[in-house]
């Protein structure tokens, strides 16, 4: 399974527009092949701070996700940052494991 | 037997077909004996007939005949004048014996006849060759095998050595001027005896005044009544081999001046290689450097009239696509030159209002006193001058939609009247009491900052809340590079069909400027450049007339302080007085100041000439 973590530092004005445009994506976006979540977070310590959070199937499915027309939308929306966006994968491979753990 | 002699004439009345050999021999023997006892008896047909066959009496003819030519009278007596008969068997042995005599005297004949002609021919064949030894344009020597003494020359070599006959004549081989090389001439000699058969291709002789020429000599041995004669055929070759060796030095100058041709012309090729290599370097780097305008529909959307492939513009593409079916109030957002107007259009063009025409108001176009009027119509005589009823935008705008362009200049008491009409739909012309109602969509589009706006008490906050239902921020060009050259092509084309002129490529710096360079004036800006360089384009290369300067431009207006201003305005001022602060067209004169407070200012923002400049 692929994690995928992006983190979004919004300008205040732009924020109200960002999160409307991410309201309308996640729904397309846990529509798609082997996407298993998809939502969005505000930090509850800087409103300006939010984060996408992705867990998809497999590596291919996260791959066909950031070839998509979508995808191409939410990094053309990452231009009302006020600085780059951080994006992070993470490869889970073993979940038996962790369900022990649990 | 005895043959009777009948007479001619009886007989001659005999067969027919013997008639002419009768009267023949009767008249070729003028009446002699041989026709007297040939035809004496009476039965002289039967028996002339078996004594003479036709054979025997053309012999007998045949006899008379060459005794005649030879007028051998013996003959003829032996032939013909027989005193007695003779029996069968006498006259066939005197025949016989005839026969003989004349073979013989046949053979001799023939004998005589052929020396005679041998004789003939021989005359007529020395005179041929004799006269082709004469005339020959050879020279020609005959000499002896044994000897080696000279038994003939023909009048050529005489004439072309300048000997006379004498000198040859005679004379041996080496006796003579030309062949005065005795040992040489004698070992041709012997090689000659010796082979049969001797041939020089170049043998150079002298002649008799001392002239040397040179010949080709051929000779050989050959037996005349068995006695070795030797001909020595001798040719002239002096022309042939002043032509051959002027033929050999033509050659030579030929190879000599081909060969510099062929250094000239290799030389030649090397260069033109270079130079096609050189031009094939120059195209490569060209169609490196050219980024050439190709017809490609794959950027092409359901937006006619917005061009790009950006990710920026997708995602405006996508509010767009979103809220456009709705009656949401949109606020569009970007700076100057974006196209937000553009977007509006878009808006509109894909709302249920499409078929109704999208009415734009541009707040910042109106004075403050006007805008009112503009937007919501008066009656007649609402003010002074207004002399007729007009229709405001609003009500214009009824089952369409309206754009409020640039928002943020609108007049803080016109922002309560359109915020009142947003809430409620419904206004009042002026000088009106009627409230009117309509059913407008509102899409408003602004370059500023408006919650800046708000906190500055420049815009109202509740109208701002009003519009800022369903932002839309259209990114500026310096965050759609990737859609530049698409853009410039696009304007480049526009504006050369324009003006009829044929621009096909951009080079590749160019557009790298153009991208890097980051657009203050956005589209609107790019779009005025790549006119200017179309009307000034020489070529089909696309060449831009102004000069991007980066440095100096702000990134986005309004975002300088007065302080910032005023410094780069000193700066920019003294680097054209080139640091001359006094006199006429010094910089304080320029910018309106005394020279000291143009010094103070200097002084306080911190403005010093720098060093590496050209000092004085």
């Amino acid at each position: 399974m692929i994690l995928v973590v992006i983190r979004m530092k919004v300008h205040s004005e732009k924020r109200l527009e960002l999160s409307q445009t991410m309201a309308l994506l996640i729904s397309s976006i846990r529509a798609e092949k082997g996407c298993r979540s998809c939502d969005f977070y505000q930090s509850i310590e800087d409103e300006n701070q939010l984060n996408l959070l992705e867990e998809w199937d497999t590596q291919e499915s996260f791959m066909s996700h950031l070839n998509s027309e979508r995808f191409k939308v939410l990094r053309g929306a990452m231009n009302l940052l006020q600085e780059p966006y951080e994006m992070k994968f993470h490869t889970i491979f073993n979940l038996e494991g962790l369900k022990e753990v649990l | 037997m005895k043959l009777p002699a009948p007479r001619c004439r009886e007989s001659s009345r005999q067969g027919k077909g013997l008639f002419v050999v009768v009267r023949s021999l009767t008249h070729a023997a003028s009446c002699g004996e041989c026709a007297r006892y040939s035809c004496s008896t009476k039965d002289s047909r039967l028996y002339y007939r078996r004594a003479f066959s036709i054979d025997k009496l053309l012999l007998f003819f045949k006899i008379y005949t060459i005794s005649k030519i030879l007028n051998l009278e013996t003959v003829r007596k032996t032939v013909f004048v027989k005193e007695t008969p003779k029996t069968k068997q006498e006259l066939l042995l005197e025949m016989e014996g005839l026969r003989k005599k004349l073979n013989a005297a046949e053979h001799r004949i023939r004998g005589l006849t052929n020396q005679k002609q041998s004789k003939e021919a021989l005359k007529i064949s020395e005179t041929r060759y004799r006269r082709l030894f004469e005339t020959a344009q050879d020279g020609i020597l005959i000499l002896d095998a044994e000897t080696g003494q000279i038994s003939d020359v023909n009048p050529f070599l005489v004439e072309i050595l300048g000997y006379s006959y004498k000198d040859f004549l005679g004379k041996k081989l080496w006796e003579i001027g030309p062949f005065k090389n005795i040992e040489a001439s004698k070992t041709v000699f012997l090689e000659l005896q010796d082979k049969g058969y001797v041939r020089f291709e170049d043998l150079p002789l002298e002649t008799k005044d001392g002239q040397p020429i040179a010949v080709e000599f051929v000779s050989n041995v050959y037996l005349v009544n068995h006695h070795k004669v030797i001909q020595c055929n001798i040719r002239d070759i002096t022309e042939r081999k002043l032509l051959a060796e002027r033929l050999q030095k033509a050659h030579i100058e030929l190879e000599r001046r081909v060969d510099e041709r062929t250094v000239e012309l290799r030389s030649a090729n090397e260069s033109l290689r270079k130079a096609l290599s050189e031009i094939k370097a120059l195209k490569d780097q060209l169609e490196a450097e050219n980024i050439y305008f190709r017809h490609e529909n794959k950027m092409r959307h359901q937006f006619d009239h917005i061009l790009g492939q950006s990710d920026g513009l997708k995602y405006v593409l996508f509010r767009v696509e979103q809220v456009a079916p709705q009656n949401t109030t949109v606020l569009i957002l970007g700076e100057t030159g974006t196209g937000k107007e553009l977007i509006a259009a878009a808006i509109h063009n894909l709302s249920p209002r499409q078929d109704r025409p999208l009415i734009t108001v541009n707040c910042a176009a109106l004075p403050a006193s006007l805008i009112e009027s503009e937007l919501f119509g008066r009656e007649k005589g609402a003010f002074t001058g207004a002399d007729t009823r007009q229709v405001g935008r609003f009500e214009v705008a009824h089952g369409s939609t309206l754009c409020l362009d640039e928002i943020g200049e609108l007049p803080l008491e016109m922002q309560a009247k359109l915020l009142r009409v947003i809430q409620y739909n419904e206004f009042e012309r002026l000088g009106s009491s009627q409230t009117t109602k309509v059913d407008v969509r509102i899409v408003a589009t602004t370059n500023r900052n408006l919650e800046e706006e708000v906190r500055k008490g420049r815009f109202r906050q509740d109208l701002y809340y009003r519009l800022n239902v369903f932002p839309i921020t259209v990114p500026p060009l310096r965050q759609r590079q990737e859609d530049i050259p698409l853009l410039v092509q696009a304007f480049t084309e526009r504006y050369a069909r324009k003006l009829g002129k044929q621009i096909t490529s951009i080079q590749k710096e160019t557009m790298k400027a153009l991208q890097d360079y980051p657009w203050p004036g956005n589209i609107r800006e790019l779009e005025s450049i790549v006119e200017r360089a179309v009307i000034l384009c020489p070529g089909p290369v696309l060449q831009l007339a102004d000069k991007l300067e980066t440095a100096s431009l702000p990134f986005s207006a309004g975002m300088n302080t007065l302080e910032e201003v005023e410094r780069n305005q000193i700066l920019k001022t003294l680097s054209k007085t080139r640091w001359r602060i006094e006199g006429k067209d010094g910089a304080a004169a320029i910018l309106g100041l005394h020279s000291s407070t143009l010094r103070a200012r200097m002084h306080k923002l911190g403005i010093v000439r720098p060093e590496t400049k050209n000092p004085g």
